[in-house]
């Protein structure tokens, strides 16, 4: 007889188990197919970060699927213009609300690179022109869908055009970064810093648990908006009560102004 | 400290290492100094013998603290420990529960990473056969687990 652990019995003692095989995606897709009840315990760690797991990006239609009618219909319309022919699946599990560490360059990567497995070739400049419902509505599935992010990374992207859609349903998700400890911000360009403001405004009203924050600079600073962001990111760290690592990357050039910053 | 297991048996230890235990601990810390055995319904004698050594084993280790869950990693056992677990499957479920029940995280934590380990690099058939588990799929499901999770196969 199987111990009763391992057959549904105090299934958060067989989670504990399975948290052990976190970096073991070989072993932990195993689990999954060893029968049902495994098959539920471990799916949930499986899908936790999918997006960093050097594999082939074959997760990305399956968070397709998981889009609702209108979605779909968007994402299909924007892949055949790529000449890609999608054919949306009935799922087993709701996947995206399992993610806990979203990299936006990672999901940006992922797409990429699942286009380029269905095409072979893929002309960068189209993608990059055409990409941002793919982006988007993903993005927009992990908020909605219930996920609980412990690490967000976000670098001047698509995202960074945010579309009042996405603030409010960032405002209505609260969730989605309520218990975010790992923070990872680039700034690249002065375009859309008047939203990374915003988000951190958002950031700053309904997350406290923040560890480790690290904070990019990579442009030029003669730019004045460094000015609508510096209120905001003072105003974010100060609301954070665990910083215990604080990274702050740039150029050597580092105005005064940063000192505004680091005392905060 | 006195303890009573599930049989009755009394075993008598000294308070630091009872202590290792937060549920003990607790108890300890609200009925003070007592005579009195604790009985501990829930662990059988050979177990709690078992729980006892690792607790007297470790009485000197600090508290830690509840740990981030990603950096959970299953390799980093030392020898004693490993020592410790080498048991049949039905002790190590046991051990896990009493773990479980009497709060001693470092023993949780040792005994479900041997189990882990147990786990790791296994095929599906592999770990049925080392925990003695059905299959319980139908086929189509089996198969449809495995397409939507396909990308978890080597490139």
């Amino acid at each position: 007889m199987a111990s009763k652990m391992l057959m549904g019995d105090m299934p958060e003692l067989m989670e504990n188990i399975l948290k052990h095989l976190n970096n073991e995606i070989y072993s932990l897709y195993s689990c999954a197919l060893v029968n049902r009840h495994w098959c539920k315990m471990s799916i949930p760690i499986l899908w936790q970060d999918p997006f960093s797991i050097k594999r082939r990006s074959l997760f990305i239609p399956i968070y397709f699927s998981s889009l609702g009618e209108d979605e779909k219909l968007v994402i299909k319309e924007c892949l055949k213009e790529f000449g890609i022919n999608i054919e949306f699946s009935k799922l087993l599990f709701d996947y995206a609300r399992f993610l806990k560490v979203l990299y936006i360059y990672q999901l940006e990567n992922e797409v990429k690179e699942w286009m380029c497995l269905k095409l072979n070739t893929l002309n960068l400049l189209d993608y990059n022109s055409r990409k941002t419902p793919l982006i988007t509505l993903t993005f927009k599935l992990f908020l909605e869908s219930g996920a609980i992010l412990h690490e967000f990374g976000l670098y001047n992207s698509e995202l960074h055009k945010f579309k009042l859609e996405i603030f409010h349903s960032l405002e209505q998700n609260v969730q989605f970064y309520s218990r975010l400890q790992h923070l990872s911000l680039d700034i690249i360009k002065d375009f859309g810093i008047e939203n990374i403001a915003k988000l951190l405004r958002v950031l700053a009203k309904n997350t406290t648990k923040i560890s480790t924050l690290r904070l990019v600079f990579h442009y030029e600073y003669e730019s004045k908006l460094i000015y609508t962001l510096l209120p905001a990111l003072i105003h974010f760290i100060k609301s954070q009560e665990q910083i215990r690592k604080f990274i702050l990357d740039g150029r050597d050039d580092c105005p005064t102004e940063f000192y505004g910053i680091i005392s905060a | 400290v006195k303890l009573t297991s599930s049989e009755g048996t009394e075993f008598i230890i000294d308070r630091k290492v009872a202590e290792k235990s937060v549920l003990l601990k607790n108890m300890l810390e609200d009925v003070g100094e007592s005579d009195m055995a604790i009985p501990l319904p829930n662990v059988t004698g050979p177990i709690l013998n078992k729980v006892i050594d690792y607790c007297t084993h470790h009485r000197d280790d600090p508290f830690v603290s509840q740990e981030d869950d990603s950096k959970k990693v299953s390799d980093d056992i030392d020898d004693w420990d490993a020592e410790f677990c080498k048991v049949d499957q039905g002790t190590l479920f046991e051990l896990i529960l009493s773990a479980n029940y009497l709060d001693i995280k470092p023993l949780l934590d040792l005994t479900c990473k041997t189990v882990a380990n147990m786990i790791k690099g296994k095929t599906p058939d592999e770990i049925r056969k080392t925990f003695n588990i059905t299959n319980d799929f139908t086929p189509e499901e089996e198969e449809h687990v495995r397409k939507e999770n396909e990308w978890c196969e080597e490139r």
